[in-house]
């Protein structure tokens, strides 16, 4: 790789990152609590969901599981991150 | 010795043009397939993928050439040499990649790659800065100790890499089934990526999905239960320091905290999830779980979602 190269790849990831905004990809949301309960379950080895609350902007809800945790489910972009909370 | 070129370095381009024509057909398929900040974080993983390769590939190409003059074999450059290098350079790609999953040390680097949530051909370029550190060169030395040159395999390991660049998209659905049966393909290396118990740990081909065959380590992709891409605990944000260090941080805190030598050694060789304790998770008990919960029979739901909470997709179609 010679500097040139190096430039235009630098170039090229910051031009391709804008047209990706650009182009309004990304979005999505948690709608419905049985979309947050899969998620979580998803997320978490062995969780078992019985209960979903969401927030009015759609981006974060709590999961309640059968044993008394909680997931925490977070929109990072288009894509749902979870972090279980385990029970009292 | 010939000039061979760096077919990465000619690839650029059409990584580029295809990367722009995929999200294109995604701002009409389905615009949560490409997120920018996470292009932007797997392509500045790449380029500085780039730039780590620049600085170490003068110390492997020296090392490959030390231990070339201990060769078996006096091996030219015909194109038939090319051809041989070329597969037994996907079967030691195999063997590290399966390392690369199996053994803590090697997952640290490799981690970066399977940090994206998302799956897409931006998804390819988020390569690790770490993989001389990690000592991942040490896979592709008995090839030269056979006597491949060093330029040859450093050449066919460059054209395995582009290989792999196309199969990580969804917009392909699968491929004739006789490719399938023989090639990795994006449907086999969606598998690999996704983190579906039933996936885990599945599909490590580079080029030749025949290796999986042969090990057991193959898993088809099954349209009711489409692959959900990441890793077990995905990253909290889009850090690019973030996903090039985080694994290897983590072995650091486990180390200094660890009880025992034993344990010490445990947090660096054994698989991820391994803990001295027994208290994290592994592949083996996230699939244990799963199948025990399978068995019971109790799911309220049927997974589906490649996005976890998005609504599914048809499946992608069978291409002509």
């Amino acid at each position: 790789m010679n500097w040139a190269l190096a430039a235009g790849s630098l170039a090229a990831v910051l031009t391709l990152a804008g047209i990706a905004w650009l182009l309004g990809l990304g979005g999505g949301g948690i709608d419905e609590e049985a979309e947050a309960m899969v998620a979580a379950e998803d997320a978490v080895s062995g969780f078992e969901a019985v209960s979903a609350i969401i927030a009015d902007d759609r981006r974060s809800a709590i999961v309640r599981g059968r044993d008394g945790d909680t997931v925490q489910l977070m929109m990072k972009g288009a894509r749902v991150v979870a972090r279980h909370r385990p029970g009292a | 010795m010939p000039e061979l070129p760096n077919p990465v370095d000619l690839a650029v381009p059409a990584f580029v043009a295809l990367v722009l024509v995929e999200m294109i057909v995604a701002r009409f398929r389905d615009r949560s397939r490409y997120c920018p900040r996470d292009t932007l974080t797997s392509l500045l993983l790449g380029f500085g993928s780039t730039i780590a390769g620049v600085l170490a590939g003068g110390l492997v190409f020296g090392l490959a050439t030390w231990v070339h003059q201990f060769r078996l074999f006096d091996i030219g450059y015909a194109w038939y040499w090319f051809v041989v290098a070329f597969v037994l350079d996907d079967l030691a790609y195999y063997v590290f990649h399966r390392s690369a999953h199996r053994v803590r040390w090697f997952w640290a680097s490799h981690v970066i790659h399977h940090s994206s949530q998302h799956y897409n051909l931006s998804t390819a370029l988020r390569q690790t800065w770490t993989g001389f550190f990690s000592l991942g060169f040490l896979f592709r030395l008995p090839l030269f100790l056979i006597g491949f040159p060093p330029a040859m395999i450093f050449f066919v390991a460059g054209v395995n890499l582009v290989y792999q660049f196309w199969i990580h998209t969804e917009v392909i659905g699968r491929m004739p089934r006789w490719f399938e049966a023989v090639m990795n393909t994006p449907s086999h290396h969606r598998v690999h990526h996704a983190t579906n118990a039933r996936y885990l740990d599945r599909n490590y081909a580079g080029v030749f999905i025949v290796w999986d065959r042969m090990f057991g380590t193959f898993e088809g992709e099954r349209d009711d239960d489409r692959p959900r891409y990441g890793i077990v605990h995905n990253l909290p944000d889009f850090n690019v320091l973030r996903a090039a260090f985080h694994e290897w941080i983590g072995i650091a805190k486990d180390v200094w905290h660890a009880p025992t030598w034993r344990a010490r050694l445990g947090y660096m060789w054994m698989p991820p999830g391994w803990s001295h304790d027994g208290s994290r998770d592994t592949s083996e008990t996230i699939k244990a779980r799963w199948a025990e919960r399978q068995n019971r029979g109790d799911q309220w739901k049927k997974p589906t979602s490649s996005s976890s909470v998005q609504a599914p997709e048809a499946a992608p179609p069978r291409a002509a």
